[in-house]
């Protein structure tokens, strides 16, 4: 059935107690049914047919789930068309900057960008971010300075970023001691360091101390020898000693 | 071979015959492409139809050269990263491209697609495109091998590796196995994991090769969880099992060899369901090797009959300890038969009194009620020999039934302590 048909009978049932009673039951209502992916409905009011059939089941924050589901929708479709992967290269091949794409993208999801510009800006800086995080900075300049640095470093923080990635992103935004620590970096390089062992085994090692000298460099060579230290001292001991600036190691 | 299907939807056609010539055509729209270039032409033709920007070389008497036939691949690399399509289709069509660019310049193909590396990690390790050169893998792992070994595209040869261990591990194993003093201790798992699968179809020389190569391992904390790996996978090898697996014990001088080997004895002996047959067969394991073996039946063991011979043994041995340790779990985790379970609580019936075997009784008898009603469970129940085995029976049940159930069951305890005991566990676990 075409989400179209799909959704007016659903529209119908709900306007009846019996109709009401059937879609309670309906396993079919979540982000891969017929009102989620029903185009022809504005978004605003797919959210809204499926908060109604996700009340009815009783489900708590029903409308913050529909909400993230249908956007999610939209978004995966865009993601997975020519339209995107054409601006991603355009973006890395530097044929268009940041902003530009920030832009087009925006064109492209006119509905999501309506309900929710946040959302779509961030979406942006993180596909950004994953590509050319130096690049991708220039999305932060109107911001004040703190804002821009928090959200630069969001990227390396809450994500599963990959080890490179992170050494980009810090490497565009270089350690302010005014509003951020030592620690806070290093917490960062913990979890690169997981990501980095878990995919690249012995090799993340060898890249580790590949790096250029400095902060960045101290600071994955502290992570990592925190990994190591209890089943190999030595060679933890071995990797603190090429830190070369006091604080990385603690 | 014919390009994939993505190619004619896209009007993106490429056909290629290897040594004769290469026909690629990026074309703005429609199959036309394919339908006018067809594999065996003896041209190059490298043409982008959209902006008529052409490179060809029409005559059969340039047919290229290797180094000008991997040009034209890198070309047609670019021709596609620069088409604008779904990323899925792209990809096709990469990996289409890269495995026959490989046939050609295996070198060009590898850095074409370490270049693309994929940097989301959040899904493991992904082969990425190196899956293109799968096939080649199987065939011509050396060909791999100078890349591997120079670390040559920095991180992206660890997915590189990754791919590489997988498909070289179940089509040549031992090839793998010989390089495992390579590779350093964070990749000696992956690299084991992938050989144990492929050695479940080599023989037994093979088998205890790998064996040996493994035992000359230096010892390293990273290597501790290796050996279960190749616990996990040795059922399966064709060792020739306890006959052979014992003669190989007594050969074997090197520890974690004989640990390996003990461990697959005991899956094998947990293995067998006649009593008989695996009374004989631990009693013909060398008396330093029983109690190892007897444990690793128990911890792997599929039957009752087994599990019942490994624990008399231990019994015999006055090993209460390790009777408590690790029988009772291994009761817990097993799924009897009826008959089994029936058999079992017989044999139970005749455990020594110790606080030790306590626990193996009420294993024994949760078996069974377990399986029951509650008016099977207290008639079952009641019908226990009065005193030790009925008082632990009923405090076995109390833990774990409903209230009214546990109520009457603490009820019927004879002895006072034990009485006290149960309730008190009873609390402890609601």
């Amino acid at each position: 059935m075409a989400p179209a048909e799909a959704t007016a009978r659903i529209q119908a049932l709900l306007a009846t107690p019996e109709g009401i009673g059937f879609l309670k039951n309906d396993f079919f209502i979540g982000p891969t049914g017929p009102i989620a992916r029903n185009k022809d409905l504005p978004l605003s009011q797919r959210i809204e047919l499926m908060t109604r059939l996700y009340d009815l089941q009783g489900d708590l924050g029903s409308e913050g789930w529909a909400r993230r589901e249908v956007m999610n929708l939209d978004y995966e479709e865009y993601d997975s068309g020519a339209d995107s992967e054409e601006l991603m290269r355009s973006f890395e091949d530097g044929g268009k900057d940041a902003r530009q794409v920030a832009a087009e993208m925006a064109a492209a999801l006119p509905d999501v960008m309506v309900l929710d510009p946040a959302a779509v800006r961030l979406r942006v800086l993180r596909r950004l971010m994953a590509r050319d995080p130096e690049r991708a900075q220039e999305l932060l300049d109107d911001l004040p300075p703190q804002q821009r640095y928090e959200q630069a470093k969001l990227y390396a923080e809450t994500s599963n970023a990959d080890p490179q990635l992170v050494l980009r992103i810090y490497d565009a935004v270089p350690l302010d001691p005014s509003v951020d620590s030592l620690d806070s970096r290093k917490a960062s390089w913990a979890r690169a360091t997981d990501i980095g062992l878990r995919r690249y085994e012995d090799r993340y090692a060898q890249w580790v101390e590949s790096l250029p000298a400095g902060v960045n460099k101290d600071m994955a060579l502290a992570a990592l020898a925190d990994r190591v230290a209890a089943d190999h001292p030595e060679q933890a001991e071995a990797l603190r000693a090429k830190i070369s600036q006091p604080g990385a190691d603690r | 071979m014919n390009p994939p299907r993505t190619a004619i939807r896209h009007g993106l056609g490429l056909s290629l015959a290897a040594g004769v010539g290469i026909t690629l055509a990026v074309m703005s729209s429609g199959p036309q492409a394919l339908d006018t270039r067809s594999a065996g032409e003896d041209r190059l033709a490298l043409v982008q139809g959209a902006s008529g920007v052409a490179l060809r070389s029409s005559h059969t008497a340039s047919i290229p050269t290797g180094q000008r036939k991997s040009e034209a691949f890198a070309q047609a690399w670019k021709l596609l990263h620069d088409r604008k399509m779904r990323p899925t289709d792209k990809r096709v069509l990469q990996m289409y491209l890269l495995k026959k660019w490989a046939e050609v310049d295996l070198d060009g193909a590898l850095a074409a697609a370490a270049a693309v590396h994929d940097l989301n990690s959040s899904l493991g390790v992904p082969a990425g495109l190196f899956s293109a050169f799968r096939e080649r893998m199987r065939t011509d792992p050396d060909a791999f091998w100078p890349a591997l070994q120079e670390n040559r595209y920095g991180l992206a040869t660890a997915d590189l590796q990754a791919c590489w261990m997988e498909e070289v591990g179940i089509s040549n194993p031992m090839y793998l196995a010989d390089r495992l003093g390579d590779f350093g201790p964070l990749s000696r798992g992956r690299l084991i994991s992938s050989c144990v699968t492929g050695l479940t179809t080599c023989g037994p020389e093979e088998q205890k090769r790998f064996l040996e190569l493994f035992s000359s391992l230096p010892e390293n904390p990273d290597n501790r969880a290796l050996p279960a790996l190749i616990g996990d996978a040795m059922p399966d090898w064709n060792l020739g099992g306890s006959t052979n697996l014992q003669s190989l014990l007594k050969a074997s001088t090197n520890d974690i060899e004989r640990n390996l080997l003990l461990d697959g004895l005991g899956k094998y002996l947990g293995s067998v369901d006649n009593t008989t047959a695996v009374k004989a067969q631990f009693d013909a394991v060398a008396d330093i090797d029983k109690k190892a073996a007897a444990l690793a039946a128990i911890a792997h063991g599929e039957t009752e009959k087994s599990l019942r011979v490994m624990t008399d043994y231990l019994i015999s041995q006055g090993d209460w300890t390790a009777i408590a340790e690790n029988v009772p779990q291994r009761l817990a985790a097993t799924d009897l038969s009826s008959e089994a379970r029936g058999e079992f609580v017989g044999w139970a019936d005749t455990l020594p009194e110790r606080k030790e075997t306590e626990m193996v009784y009420r294993a024994a008898v949760a078996s069974i009620v377990g399986n029951q009603s509650a008016a099977e469970a207290r008639e079952w129940l009641i019908s226990r020999p009065e005193g030790w085995k009925r008082d632990n029976a009923l405090a076995g049940y109390a833990v774990t039934a409903d209230d009214t159930e546990a109520a009457w069951a603490l009820e019927q305890i004879s002895d006072d302590v034990r009485r006290a005991e149960a309730k008190q566990a009873r609390d402890a676990d609601k």
